[in-house]
C-alpha cells in the first residue's frame, strides 16, 4: 500500500527509529511500512495517524476500486 | 498483560524482556556445550547432568520471560514475517507428506525399495505434524466462532 510515511516523517524532523518507538514498534516495522513491503495493522494504522495529527487517508494511499452502488 | 503503556514503555518492555530471555538462553545453551566438552575430558556423568540442568534452567526462564512479558515480545512486522515463515515450512511439510507418504507405502509394500529407517521416520514424523496443525487450526477456529 503506497502511504507518505516518509514524506511526513521527515518533514517532522524524526529518524525511522524515533518514529518507531513513538508509536511502539520497531525500526524494521516503520522502514518496510515506508518502503511498500508490509502493510501496516489498523491499529498502528491509526497510532501513525494520531502521532502525525493526521487523517489515516492522508497517510495510505489503498488504491482501491471504490465500493457500492 | 492487561496493563498499559505508552509506546515508548512498550519497545523498552520488549527490549528488556528480549534481553532477559536471550541471557537465559544463551547461558542454558552455553552450559550445556560447556558441559559436554567438559564431559569428554572428564567422562563424569554428573557433568552433563548438570549442563542438562542448566540448559533447561534456561529454557524454563525463556518461557518464564514469554509467559510474564506485559508486551507482546515481536511487534506485528516480525509476527508477520514468523507467519510467512510458518507458511513456507508448513508449504513444504505439507509437500513432503503427500507426495513421500504414497509412494514410501507403494514402494515399501511392492518390496521395490524400502526408504531408510531415518527416511521413513521423517516422513511420518511429518504426517503427524499435519495432523497437529489440523488440530491447532480447528482449536483456534474455535476461538473465533
Amino acid at each position: 500500500m503506497k502511504n507518505e510515511i516518509d514524506v511526513y516523517r521527515e518533514r517532522a524532523g524524526l529518524s525511522q527509529g524515533d518514529l518507531a518507538t513513538a508509536v511502539g514498534v520497531s525500526r524494521q516495522t516503520i522502514n518496510a511500512v515506508e518502503r511498500d513491503r508490509y502493510d501496516p495493522s489498523l491499529e498502528l494504522a491509526f497510532k501513525l495517524a494520531a502521532y502525525f495529527d493526521c487523517r489515516i487517508e492522508e497517510l495510505f494511499d489503498p488504491d482501491i476500486e471504490p465500493v457500492g452502488e | 498483560m492487561t496493563e498499559e503503556f505508552t509506546a515508548k514503555q512498550q519497545v523498552q518492555k520488549r527490549e528488556q524482556y528480549s534481553k532477559w530471555i536471550n541471557r537465559s538462553v544463551g547461558v542454558g545453551v552455553v552450559s550445556f556445550f560447556l558441559a559436554m566438552t567438559i564431559w569428554t575430558v572428564t567422562k563424569e556423568q554428573l557433568v552433563l547432568f548438570t549442563g542438562l540442568g542448566l540448559y533447561w534452567l534456561g529454557a524454563i526462564g525463556m518461557w518464564i520471560g514469554y509467559w510474564y512479558s506485559p508486551v507482546s515480545l515481536r511487534d506485528e512486522f516480525e509476527q508477520h514475517m514468523e507467519w510467512e515463515a510458518s507458511q513456507a515450512v508448513s508449504a513444504f511439510i505439507a509437500a513432503v507428506s503427500i507426495i513421500g507418504i504414497p509412494a514410501d507405502v507403494v514402494l515399501s509394500t511392492t518390496g521395490v525399495y524400502t526408504a531408510p529407517a531415518a527416511i521413513r521416520g521423517a516422513l511420518w514424523g511429518y504426517l503427524l505434524l499435519v495432523f497437529i496443525f489440523g488440530a491447532a487450526h480447528w482449536y483456534v477456529k474455535r476461538q473465533y466462532e
